[in-house]
């Protein structure tokens, strides 16, 4: 069999758009994981409340640019809305269930600590619906701002650049504050020893709500910026959720360093599947987690 | 409660005795409902040795279930065989061989991770029997016909009209139940459970009493992995139509360790939040056919965050209404 270049070409390219949402969603799942010990089922909506607000800013701004001549400012101002969609996403769900995550759910065993934050997605999802409503939305207007780009051949569309500098950007930002500021240091120490941190006056609290926060925005500008590639629909975040998961597990708990390099392997091994073998494009990366968990049961970078 | 133990057996022989004669007077439609609540609480009934002693929660028993349904689903549809009897074999065997060769893997984690490897585990089933749709139907899922129990010999379909007019399948999910619950009881007082209790206690100084980690755990997860098994049977017999989301997480898998969780572990406990689950499933769904969800993830949630004992704590602490402050000021 040989491989063509194109197919090639295509399947990197897919593999790293997905790589970008992956990284998106699964740092900000492990970061919450790492210093809340809270393995937040309700993530999925996070990313759906960034992906839903994505739609009607982008839908409002893209009737108001209509008038503004230069397609370099309208696309400016479209990556501006889509990414204070997802700040807006994150922030809202911070703000509602903060206080359940931060002063309840972390005093409470892992077991009900899933349940809980399950039926609080259970009841989002039905907010969500009932605000937008049951019917799948798609986001026109937004890949002709961004023209195209012809790689050996082959159109992609110039959005998918810009979703993978957002991402990259976002990501290597969040790195930077973790390990050069102070309140990020807090952060990692907390995730590392809470006891001893809290023994050393740190204090804790505060390092959950910005743990918290950061991952809910992360995730949020993951789902905004997702918007335009696929359907809108009641649970649609539920597939990059299962997967996102998956990274976690692989990478190791609350070790938000590995995620991307794992991301990219699921999101390689995915477009490989999906390329050759279609009917096992979400088995793969299960038996996957399988075997990690079976011989590496901390993770691929987990040290403990 | 250790008092009442004498007398569970007593209580438990008239609940059954009185869900065999619930026919004669009920309408139909709580037929249905009933065979619904039994097939749920067969299965929160298996979790109990491995959840409520072991401490291990699995997302994954909805996986069992769909092995089992699906092995009498493709027995009839592509074997063409027409009675229950030689399928019944198989059908607990799937399982059962499937949950011991899976515990090898899934039980080399604890708590959390288990809990996401046995979802991992269910997840692969799901996408296998929605890709592989020659064989079982992909989301139509597959129909079961109406068995013979054993052509032949004993000519009666599951789903023909019996003594006080319910199927025949509403009287072999009682007796199934019947036994899980004889069986459930024996094991929760065994020293088998002790065992258990102890690895969840400590697993290292149980280790060193001499008791293996990967059999105890395995075992429990196989029972709850057997109970499943028949669940799915009783459920593919009753209900005439199978699909792919038996095995999807937010499927069985998850409404069970509500309703174990609901029940604060104890036998009728369990039994008690399977009836009301399904009742308030049900009726959510009836008036509510949007937002069914908003509904039942709200009761979950308030019962949840109030009580981690479960109704039956829930109950308890309403009927001493004096100790009610200490109860809730105690769950820190």
């Amino acid at each position: 069999m040989v491989i063509e270049v194109k197919t090639l070409l295509t399947i990197i390219v897919n593999a790293l758009v997905y790589t970008a949402i992956l990284s998106l969603i699964a740092v900000g799942l492990n970061l919450i994981l790492g210093v809340l010990r809270i393995l937040n089922l309700a993530h999925g909506i996070v990313m759906a409340l960034g992906a839903y607000l994505a739609l009607s800013l982008t839908t409002l701004a893209l009737e108001r640019v209509g008038s503004i001549g230069s397609s370099l400012l309208q696309g400016a101002l479209i990556v501006i809305a889509l990414f204070l969609s997802g700040l807006l996403g994150g922030l809202l769900f911070a703000v509602i269930t903060g206080y359940l995550m931060v002063r309840k759910l972390i005093h409470y065993e892992a077991i009900y600590v899933l349940l809980i934050t399950y039926s609080i997605a259970l009841i989002m999802e039905d907010v969500i619906k009932f605000i937008w409503g049951p019917k799948g939305y798609v986001i026109y207007g937004i890949y002709p701002l961004f023209g195209t780009l012809e790689i050996a051949g082959i159109t992609y569309p110039g959005y998918y650049f810009i979703l993978l500098t957002t991402a990259f950007v976002v990501i290597a930002s969040t790195y930077i504050f973790i390990d050069y500021t102070s309140i990020g240091k807090i952060v990692k120490a907390v995730a590392s020893d809470r006891e001893t941190a809290i023994m050393l006056g740190v204090r804790a609290d505060m390092a959950y709500f910005i743990a918290f926060t950061i991952g809910c925005v992360l995730t949020g500008i993951g789902g905004a910026f997702t918007a335009p590639l696929l359907t809108l629909q009641p649970g649609f975040s539920l597939e990059f959720l299962l997967l996102a998961f998956i990274v976690v597990v692989i990478t190791g708990l609350g070790e938000i360093r590995g995620i991307p390099i794992v991301a990219l392997i699921i999101s390689l091994l995915r477009a490989i599947t999906i390329t050759y073998v279609p009917e096992l494009e979400m088995a793969i990366p299960f038996l996957l987690m399988m075997f990690v968990l079976a011989f590496r049961p901390q993770g691929l970078f987990g040290g403990r | 409660m250790l008092a009442l133990r004498k007398y569970d057996i007593y209580a438990y022989a008239v609940f059954i005795l009185l869900l065999l004669l619930l026919p004669i007077v009920a309408p139909r439609w709580i037929e249905f409902l009933v065979i619904i609540a039994l097939v749920y609480a067969i299965m929160v009934l298996g979790l109990i040795p491995l959840s409520g002693l072991g401490g291990l929660i699995t997302f994954g028993n909805g996986a069992f279930m769909a092995l089992s349904a699906y092995t009498i689903g493709l027995a009839t549809r592509h074997l063409g065989l027409d009675s229950l009897a030689p399928i019944l074999i198989p059908a607990l065997v799937t399982p059962v061989i499937t949950a011991l060769l899976i515990s090898l893997v899934v039980l080399r984690t604890r708590y959390v991770f288990f809990a996401l490897a046995t979802l991992a585990f269910t997840m692969l089933l799901y996408t296998l029997l929605l890709k592989l749709y020659f064989y079982t139907g992909g989301t139509d899922g597959l129909r079961i016909p109406n068995l013979f129990l054993l052509k032949g010999v004993l000519d009666l379909k599951v789903r023909d009209r019996v003594l006080g007019d319910a199927y025949t399948s509403y009287y072999l999910t009682v007796i199934v139940f019947a036994l899980v619950l004889f069986a459930t009881q024996r094991l929760v007082n065994s020293p088998f459970a002790l065992s258990l209790a102890t690895l969840r206690d400590n697993e290292r100084r149980a280790k060193m009493i001499g008791i293996n980690p990967l059999t105890t755990y395995s075992l429990a997860f196989t029972y709850s992995a057997l109970t499943a098994g028949l669940a799915g049977i009783l459920y593919a017999l009753s209900v005439g139509h199978i699909d792919p989301g038996l095995a999807y997480w937010t499927g069985p898998s998850a409404k069970i360790v509500f309703i174990v969780i609901l029940g604060g572990f104890s036998i009728s406990g369990c039994i008690l939040a399977s009836f009301l689950y399904i009742l308030a499933e049900t009726y959510a769904l009836k008036y509510l056919s949007y937002y069914w969800q908003f509904i039942m993830g709200s009761i979950l949630l308030i019962i949840l965050l109030a009580s981690p004992k479960g109704l039956l704590g829930l109950l308890e602490a309403f009927i001493k209404i004096r100790n009610l402050r200490a109860y809730f000021s105690l769950r820190r």
